[in-house]
Formats: C-alpha cells, sequence, structure tokens
C-alpha cells in the first residue's frame, strides 16, 4: 500500500508539472545572463570564423555581427527611450522611420569596432533579475584596460533584450536623450531625422576615406 | 494523513511558485500605455538638471579642445604608440601616478579615510622601491588597490557643491568644483615643484603625459562623437553620468 501511495504522489507531481512548466519554464529556460554569452560565442564565431577574414570580406563580417548584436535589442524600445516622451506624439509610421534610422546610426557608430577586435575577453561578472527586468554586468578584459559594460534587460515573450547599455557607467539611453529631446524641441521631428541621416551620411563618407 | 497534508502544501506551493514565474510574461500583455509610462518613468527620475549658463563660452572651448585633440593630440599619440611599446608606455603612466599618490594620501586624510589612507601609503612605498620609482606597479599585482580620491572629492565631502559645468581650455569637461580640484591636485604635484621655475619644461611634460595617456585610448573619442548628433551635449552628458 505505501508504495502505491508514493506512486500517487509521483503521479500527480508528473501531472503539475507538465501543466505548471510547459508555462513557466518557456520564460526562465535561459537566464538573461546566460543569453548574452550564448551571443558572445556567436559573434567569436564569427569573428574565427577562416572563411569571414580579411579585408575585403570586412562588409560581410559586419553585416553578420550586426545580425547577431541586434538580434539582442528590443530597438523600439531603445529608439522610444532614447527620444523620451515626444515619442507619445509620433505616428505609427514616425516611430518606425525613427527606429530605423536610429539602428543605423548605431551599426554605423559601434559595428566597425569589431575591426579592431584582438582576443579581447569577456567576462561576466553579475546578474541581477526583478520579476521582468534584469541587469547584466559585464567586463571588456584586455591586456592594458577593463571596461565595464552593463546590460538593461527586459523579459518579452521568451526572451531577454536588451533596451540600454550602460559603458563605463553612462548609460546609452541617457546620452542619446539628453541630445534628442532639445533637438525635438529646437527643431520638431523633421529636422531630428533631418540631423539624423547628414550623420549617418558623414560617417559613411568618412569609412570611404579609411578604406580608400 | 500526514501525506496527504505534504501533498496539499506540496501542491499549493507549487501552484504559488508557478504564479509567480508566469507572471513576468503577463505583463507584456498589460496596457501598452501603462507599460509606456513605467518605461519612461525608469528614465525621468534620472534626469540631471544641466546647470550650465556659461553655455556659449563653455562651447568655444570645447571646440578648442576638439580641435586640438583630433589635429594634434591623437596623430601624434598614434605614432608615438607604433614607435614606442606597450610596456614602455605602461611605465611611463605608472611613474606618474605614482607621483601623486602622496596626494592621494592627503586627500584620503582630509576625507577620514583612514583604511584608504593607508592603503595608499603601502602602495606608495612597495611601488617607489620594489617597483623602481613606480615604474612598475607590484602592488596592484599584489592586489592593493588604488584609491584615486583627488582634491575635487575633499572639496565635495565638506559639503561645496558642483557649481555650473566648465568646460576648461587642455583638460575637458569639469565644472567649479572641478577647477578649484584641478588647483589642489597641481599644488599637491611634485611635478609641479620640481618644474615651477621652468614653464617650458612643464608644459612639455604635460604635452607628454597627455600624448602617453592618449595612446592607451586610440580613436575612441572618435568614436565616442561620430554616433552623436550634438557632440557637446554628449560629452556634458557622458561628465554628467559618470561623476554622479
Amino acid at each position: 500500500m505505501p508504495v502505491k501511495k508514493s506512486n500517487l504522489v509521483f503521479l500527480c507531481f508528473l501531472l503539475i508539472s507538465l501543466l505548471v512548466f510547459p508555462l513557466s519554464w518557456s520564460a526562465a529556460a535561459m537566464g538573461p545572463e546566460a543569453q548574452l554569452k550564448l551571443s558572445v560565442d556567436k559573434l567569436l564565431t564569427v569573428l574565427n570564423d577562416k572563411q569571414l577574414q580579411g579585408p575585403e570580406k570586412t562588409e560581410l563580417r559586419r553585416q553578420k555581427v550586426a545580425e547577431v548584436a541586434f538580434s539582442q535589442f528590443n530597438m523600439t524600445r531603445m529608439a522610444k527611450l532614447c527620444l523620451g516622451r515626444g515619442w507619445r506624439k509620433l505616428t505609427p509610421e514616425q516611430r518606425q522611420e525613427f527606429t530605423r534610422l536610429f539602428k543605423r546610426m548605431l551599426a554605423k557608430t559601434y559595428v566597425s569596432t569589431i575591426d579592431d577586435y584582438s582576443g579581447q575577453k569577456v567576462v561576466f561578472t553579475r546578474e541581477i533579475i526583478n520579476k521582468d527586468r534584469a541587469e547584466v554586468r559585464s567586463k571588456i578584459v584586455s591586456d592594458d584596460k577593463e571596461i565595464p559594460i552593463n546590460y538593461r534587460m527586459k523579459l518579452e515573450g521568451d526572451r531577454w533584450l536588451i533596451y540600454d547599455v550602460i559603458i563605463e557607467n553612462v548609460s546609452l539611453v541617457r546620452n542619446y536623450r539628453s541630445q534628442f529631446a532639445p533637438l525635438m524641441q529646437k527643431k520638431g521631428y523633421d529636422g531630428l531625422i533631418e540631423q539624423m541621416k547628414k550623420r549617418i551620411k558623414e560617417i559613411e563618407s568618412g569609412e570611404k576615406k579609411n578604406n580608400g | 494523513m500526514i501525506k496527504r497534508f505534504c501533498l496539499v502544501v506540496f501542491l499549493l506551493c507549487t501552484f504559488c511558485w508557478s504564479v509567480t514565474l508566469v507572471r513576468p510574461g503577463m505583463t507584456i500583455a498589460a496596457d501598452s500605455a501603462v507599460a509606456d509610462e513605467d518605461d519612461f518613468a525608469e528614465y525621468d527620475n534620472k534626469i540631471i538638471p544641466v546647470n550650465d549658463p556659461l553655455e556659449s563660452f563653455n562651447r568655444v572651448i570645447f571646440t578648442f579642445n576638439d580641435r586640438l585633440h583630433i589635429w594634434v593630440l591623437e596623430p601624434t599619440a598614434k605614432v608615438y604608440s607604433k614607435a614606442v611599446p606597450s610596456l614602455f608606455r605602461t611605465g611611463i603612466r605608472n611613474f606618474f601616478s605614482n607621483l601623486m599618490e602622496p596626494a592621494r594620501f592627503l586627500n584620503c586624510l582630509l576625507q577620514g579615510r583612514f583604511s584608504e589612507a593607508h592603503d595608499v601609503f603601502l602602495r606608495f612605498l612597495l611601488n617607489s622601491t620594489a617597483g623602481v620609482l613606480g615604474i612598475m606597479d607590484p602592488a596592484t599585482y599584489d592586489g592593493m588597490k588604488t584609491h584615486d580620491r583627488r582634491f575635487a572629492s575633499t572639496l565635495s565631502n565638506y559639503g561645496a557643491g558642483r557649481g555650473p559645468y566648465l568646460v576648461l581650455p587642455f583638460f575637458g569637461p569639469s565644472d567649479i568644483r572641478g577647477f578649484f580640484g584641478l588647483v589642489g591636485d597641481t599644488l599637491t604635484n611634485p611635478v609641479f615643484w620640481t618644474l615651477r621655475d621652468e614653464p617650458l619644461a612643464a608644459v612639455a611634460v604635460q604635452g607628454g603625459k597627455a600624448v602617453n595617456r592618449t595612446s592607451f585610448h586610440l580613436g575612441e573619442y572618435q568614436r565616442l562623437l561620430s554616433g552623436t548628433l550634438d557632440p557637446y551635449i554628449a560629452i556634458r552628458n557622458v561628465y554628467r553620468q559618470s561623476e554622479q
């Protein structure tokens, strides 16, 4: 008899597990830090890929890097936070346009940094989770310096997505917000977009100068 | 009976647990306006008051520093970093940093941070002897911490406010307190006293230090600015954020 009873308990456990786990595990299967670690590994695979090396492959390499990196971001949320409350007054089309340009500006600015990669290590130091928000702390370690980089993430569906990057205690969102807000006030949405387009062009012509 | 009780408790626990776990995913479905409000609120209370009445003056100095960095400092540091191995450059950096340890010691004492003063004192002793006049840094290697307490932080300790934002020629972003801090740091810097009768040599040493420092951060300044729409505001914001 006692054997059967424990069997019953086990059965109940199994049943409840089946009911509960698919729901909860889908959300908690991978923590934010584990998820970022995975994409860092993916980036390293791209960088170490023999077929992607050499200056003539630069564009393709950057493209792959951008693909992996941006898959970890919620660009709409990030763009929204950077713009601040002015976001509310924008039409859906304007929001899309702004997000697209903002992403492009970030890509143009930061993706090329990967070309300077020379064996620096990414060390994850801490993970703080508060309900659907998380902060993952990491360091980029090279021979002569360490750069602390923290990621603010939000759980969306079953994935944690970055909405702010804090480099050496400086939040990207707060920094962009300090620039975007006065521009929006002074020149309006159209002026802001124009300036962003201008900046992207400047970065692109700088790239050409460096390559040629 | 006990087993049944255990089972009920177990069921209850599992239920509670599952509810707390599922919850994060549910908030996404919440009304998007409310979610917006939450998102903005996270950043609203972190907005730093600008306090920059001298903006037009600061912008002029900013442009001067900017040109100086891009046209003179960066190219020089680039050539220098290729000519001089990293080990040697680190030695120079360590040497000048070690000369500031007495000033750090003094500031630690003035701030009542006695255990930090103790650390700094030991670092100075070890690095000046075993580290050959501070060129090497065995103290850090031994796990001894640096405490970079400057005069500006001492002023802040005694209640001095930051004051308006101020861009200093050559030294970059600062504020009124930072300016007086710099004066204090200079007056406690042995290099200043050694070269006080030879202003040209002093300028050369300062320039050399700047080139050496920049050689560790090549291209970082341009990179930082390339993604900005208003470089002046961006740098001011970086300064304010990292000073918090």
